[in-house]
């Protein structure tokens, strides 16, 4: 059988989102330039390329017309590459990632793209598109399908018992490690840096201006944080325990890699990341979305026939610290395997970018410690969790 | 009880006088007993001014930086509070410095409205050194009183300037002089103010005068501060709060400053400035001591070898005033060693360091002789000879013959056992080793190795000796290559054999000063000599047998008569001081890995510093697991001092805390398996490391003889 191995990785650094660096960069140019890059990295030729497959959350604006598509082209590659846009909330780029895998190893493709992009600033802003947002049906059949994540997380708090303090206590140790992942320049090897113009709002005149910046790290970590600062947060919700220190921080990205069939890589002597192994993805009640990765793992290592010991390094996308901390104690995980360098909550969460982000760091960092298997898994809105398996090269 | 301020009235001016031994630092009581004082003199209506001074050899060395670390340095009453209060005095508030005055001192005398200063104090910011900024007003009130361009100079450089340099940049108002004690002098010099009807100078009233400032001044000088200082947090914030004191009015320019306080002081630059702050202050304590030890006195000292490394440690000792005689057995070794002293001084005068007469004064202390007898009344005599135990060991036999009882015999081995040249003397309790960096005369570390029979006031005196000299001494065992070369051993093995791997010589060294060292690992072998390695690497080749690619392509330069910037060419090619990159060396890599079955591969920037700096950092942990140095922060001492480590990252060790012990064992099992033969031969966490990793602890936590 065939099997698809990821040849190279690159990101953008998250940019804030509104007042970040990224807050003026079209999606398009910002998925083209990871896309060239990772491109660039494998040493194959654009026109190789089969199929360019991106992930956004929220295809719409900057990101609408089949985002995949665009953001090839802005890649500079040919006509003859053809592109697609998935749709899988917060797991998108992961998704988009084993749809690559899965034209190499039952398609027969040589070389494809697997990417994932959201550019909040751009997107979900006053200018958001909420026409007719809530079909009736739907909320008749299943209530809380259109819930607010913020709101699904304070149900997984309530539901299970996980209190504000070991929530903020989760948040400090996501700071700490991104800032000590960052010092030790553990970013350094997925992260391109990206020119760009940003815009500037005077405080007092409310005048906009435009500079040129070019970001080289994550601008989202605060290694400042301290475990009074994040207690002393207020909640977003009256009376509850989700704060903007213990969630995942709105922001720009994006994140690409290059498949290729293993043989071929063989056949050019390049040194893959990692194999493709599987993806499992698995549904819950939408109120409670943050525990998808309960459903979603198991699933994936029956499959497999492995165990939780068997996997290396666990990367669990940080929505909410609530919810990695009941997926993590759920699924016994041990805590130095999990979220080394920190997650979204420090790093920044672009819904579509951060499965294709998780992956690519999993598989370079899974290679410095040397252990054999990685896992990526994530919640999803609407209730969900998906999880995807990748052997480190 | 002492009062940490005490209270008095003279002639109606009242005297507020700060008592907080040694150094008049201003934790959270003395603050709150100067503000009790200062509101009980502001009630008195008798009182007509106060003056503000200390008792003890400093005003103040300024805030308790104790308290950052602490969180309660900000603890009411605050600093920046209490200075906007003496400021914002109706009465008149004299500062009346009777000694140095840095940081928070002399932020404490900015807000008074007038200085009366000694003329021996030295006045001075050097919160930049520990990776912040003067955050009580020191960056808004400066500038305002001496201009721009000064207040930019002694921030971001963190020198001090006497007190005549302040009475003429107007820092101070009046120098103390004649016969009169100096606080009623101080409150005559008040009470003159007053008959004069003197304003109330508050900083605040005054703007910064930017009418003399050349044109594009601030923006070069910020460039040349960003160029000087790459890789620090703290200077380029410091040019901004002084920007913010040219600009903005002076209570917004006060809320700047305390927002770029707040930034410099949660950085890892923070954080490891601090860190070796303090590492350098306990450095000189040794657990094992008595207190009471007593050092020997060290009034004349001998020193056998006058080649570059002899020469250098007879230059930091006349410098700071000891005479010096130097011995060289070989007469034209003598005189050409007497000869690069008397140029390198002359270097210092045509550069405008050192007068004429200061020369004259230091090379009359330095005396050359070809005879050991000329030895015998030294109190400490060092030998700098060649690296070899029959050459040491037969200087020691003539010593132990020639010196006075209770003189110490030290030697500047960098790797020989200190134990056995000590058991060719029949005093053995008086000998020590004294390992100088080169340049000597520059390089700030000595490593004082402590041999196992080396007497308690023989250390003590090594560690007076190096403080008297300007030097920091760092007390370690035996072992070969002691701590620091220890260390330099496996970070140089590993970029040798990134070079056979794929790496080219200029990557691996561009990697490292990115990072912040000084200098590049082959730049480094190419100015010490290639050969000085070679030699020590052949007196051990049982180490190394079983890795044939140890070192391979530095010996096999050596071979080929390419010694390093000494023969024009080593790993790099060399064009008077240009260095050039030399295609040679490649070719000599690739067939070397050819030959030992290497596969070349495309090497990342990211694995070239993690191999450099985490076989370092396992091997400072067997260092201080062995009882080798006594604990993490003098490896750090020793790394920053000298080897050229980047002071804004702390050390190793402190690298290695803040970067997460889990994160470096993790990587170094990783590079095991990776490497496979290669890993496997190398690549073993120290079980600290692996035990500290697994209790989530810190290398900095770690002390000889305790559990951390």
């Amino acid at each position: 059988m065939k099997e698809a191995v990821i040849v190279s990785t690159a990101r953008t650094p998250i940019g804030r989102a509104y007042r970040g660096a990224f807050n003026n960069t079209d999606s398009p140019t910002m998925g083209g330039h990871v896309i060239r890059e990772a491109v660039r990295r494998a040493g194959v030729q654009a026109g190789e390329v089969d199929d360019v497959i991106m992930g956004c959350a929220m295809p719409q604006g900057s990101s609408a017309m089949n985002i995949g598509r665009l953001a090839s082209l802005a890649a500079g590659m040919p006509a003859g590459v053809s592109g697609m846009t998935v749709d899988r909330q917060c797991s998108s780029g992961m998704y988009a990632i084993a749809i690559a895998a899965n034209l190499i190893v039952n398609e027969g493709v040589s070389v494809a793209v697997g990417a994932g992009l959201d550019q909040v600033s751009l997107v979900q802003n006053e200018k958001a598109n909420f026409y007719r947002f809530g079909d009736p049906n739907v909320k008749s059949l299943s209530p809380n399908a259109y819930m607010q994540m913020i709101d699904t997380a304070e149900v997984v708090a309530k539901r299970y018992g996980i209190s504000r303090e070991r929530q903020d206590e989760y948040a400090l140790q996501s700071q700490q490690r991104t800032a000590a992942a960052q010092l030790a320049g553990r970013f350094d090897r997925e992260i391109v840096p990206l020119a760009t113009s940003m815009a500037v709002v005077d405080k007092g005149t409310k005048e906009v201006s435009f500079r040129e910046v070019t970001l080289e790290k994550d601008e989202g970590n605060r290694a400042e944080t301290t475990l009074e600062g994040l207690s002393s947060l207020p909640s977003i919700r009256e009376g509850g325990c989700v704060t903007a220190g213990n969630a995942s921080q709105l922001s720009d990205g994006a994140s690409a890699a290059l498949l290729m069939d293993r043989r071929l890589a063989e056949q050019r002597g390049l040194e893959p990341l990692g194999i493709y192994r599987g993806i499992a993805v698995a549904g819950c009640e939408p109120d409670e979305m943050g525990i998808g990765p309960v459903f979603a793992v198991p699933k994936l290592l029956a499959r497999h026939g492995l165990k939780i010991g068997d996997i290396g390094l666990w990367e669990i996308n940080e929505a909410f610290a609530v919810q990695v901390l009941y997926c993590r104690d759920r699924l016994e995980i041990p805590d130095e395997s999990l979220n080394v360098n920190g997650g979204a909550i420090s790093i920044g969460h672009p819904y579509g970018m951060s499965g294709a982000r998780m992956v690519g760091h999993a598989l370079i960092e899974g290679k410095r410690r040397g252990v054999r298997y990685v896992v990526c898994s994530m919640c999803i809105g609407g209730g969900m969790g998906a999880a995807a398996l990748f052997e480190v090269a | 009880m002492r009062e940490s301020v005490s209270y008095g009235v003279r002639n109606s001016v009242a005297v507020l006088t700060l008592n907080s031994p040694p150094v008049n630092a201003m934790g959270q009581t003395l603050r709150r007993a100067l503000k009790t004082h200062l509101e009980t003199a502001l009630a008195d209506d008798s009182v007509e001014a106060i003056v503000l001074t200390s008792c003890g050899k400093l005003f103040s060395a300024g805030a308790d930086i104790g308290e950052f670390a602490a969180g309660v340095f900000t603890a009411e009453p605050s600093l920046p509070g209490l200075f906007d209060q003496i400021e914002a005095s109706p009465k008149l508030v004299v500062a009346a410095l009777n000694g140095g005055a840095f940081g928070g001192g002399l932020e404490l005398a900015l807000a008074c409205h007038y200085r009366y200063v000694v003329p021996e104090a030295q006045l001075g910011f050097p919160e930049v050194s520990l990776g912040i900024l003067p955050g009580a007003g020191g960056t808004q009130r400066l500038p305002r009183l001496v201009g721009a361009q000064t207040a930019l100079e002694m921030i971001t450089s963190g020198r001090p300037v006497s007190a005549y340099a302040a009475r003429k940049s107007g820092l101070v108002d009046e120098l103390h002089s004649g016969e009169e004690e100096f606080v009623s002098s101080a409150v005559g010099f008040t009470r003159l103010l007053l008959k004069e009807g003197a304003p109330l100078r508050s900083c605040r009233r005054l703007s910064v005068d930017l009418t003399k400032l050349p044109d594009g001044y601030l923006r070069q000088f910020r460039d040349e501060v960003a160029l000087r200082s790459k890789g620090f947090y703290a200077p380029l914030r410091c040019v901004q709060a002084v920007e913010a004191a040219c600009t903005l009015p002076f209570r917004e320019g006060l809320k700047r400053e305390a927002e770029l306080f707040l930034e410099c002081l949660h950085t890892p630059q923070a954080r490891a400035q601090q860190h070796l702050f303090f590492a350098e202050r306990e450095c000189a304590t040794i657990p094992d001591l008595s207190k009471k030890t007593r050092p020997r006195v060290l009034k004349l000292v001998g020193i056998v070898g006058a080649g570059t490394m002899g020469g250098g440690i007879a230059m930091a000792f006349v410098d700071a005033g000891i005479p010096v005689r130097l011995l060289d057995k070989d007469k034209e070794s003598l005189e050409r060693g007497m000869n690069v002293i008397r140029d390198n001084y002359h270097n210092s005068v045509l550069r405008g360091r050192l007068t004429c007469e200061q020369v004259e004064a230091r090379m009359a202390l330095l005396q050359g002789t070809l005879f050991f007898d000329e030895l015998g009344d030294a109190d400490l005599v060092i030998e700098a000879a060649y690296e070899n135990m029959a050459v040491k060991k037969e200087i020691f036999a003539t010593l132990e013959w020639i010196c006075k009882p209770g003189a110490i015999l030290a030697t500047n081995t960098s790797t020989l056992s200190v134990d056995e040249i000590a058991a060719a003397t029949a005093r053995p309790q008086d000998v020590i080793g004294l390992h100088f960096f080169s340049p000597a005369r520059i390089m700030r570390l000595v490593e004082i190795v402590h041999g196992s029979r080396t007497a308690p006031e023989v250390v003590v005196t090594a560690l007076e000796m190096a403080k008297k000299i300007k030097k920091v001494g760092v007390v370690v065992g035996v072992c070969f290559g002691f701590a620091g070369n220890r260390m330099l051993e496996p970070y140089m093995r590993e970029a040798n054999r990134l070079v056979l791997e794929g790496a080219s010589p200029e990557r691996v060294d561009r990697v490292l000063t990115d990072f912040g060292m000084a200098m590049g690992v082959f730049s480094m072998a190419d100015m010490a000599g290639n050969d000085v390695g070679v030699q020590i690497r052949q007196s051990r080749p049982d180490q190394y047998r079983h890795d044939p690619s140890f070192f391979l392509i530095s010996d096999r330069l050596y071979r080929m008569g390419r010694f390093g910037q000494k023969s024009g060419r080593g790993f790099y090619g060399y064009q008077g001081r240009n260095r050039i990159v030399d295609p040679e060396v490649n070719a000599l890599a690739e067939e070397l890995a050819a030959s030992l079955g290497i596969r070349r591969r495309p090497i990342d920037d990211v694995e070239i510093l993690e191999r450099c700096l985490y076989v370092m950092i396992n091997e400072g942990a067997e260092v201080i697991a062995e009882g080798v140095a006594i604990r993490s922060g003098d490896l750090d001492v020793i790394w920053c001092n000298g080897m050229g480590f980047p002071v804004f990252r702390g050390g190793p060790m402190q690298y290695a805390d803040e970067i997460g012990i889990d994160g470096i064992v993790a990587g170094i099992r990783g590079y095991r398996q990776r490497l496979e033969e290669y890993g496997a031969k190398w690549f073993t966490p120290s079980p600290l490391l692996e035990r500290l990793a697994q209790e989530g602890k810190k290398l900095g936590q770690f002390r000889k003889g305790q559990q951390p």
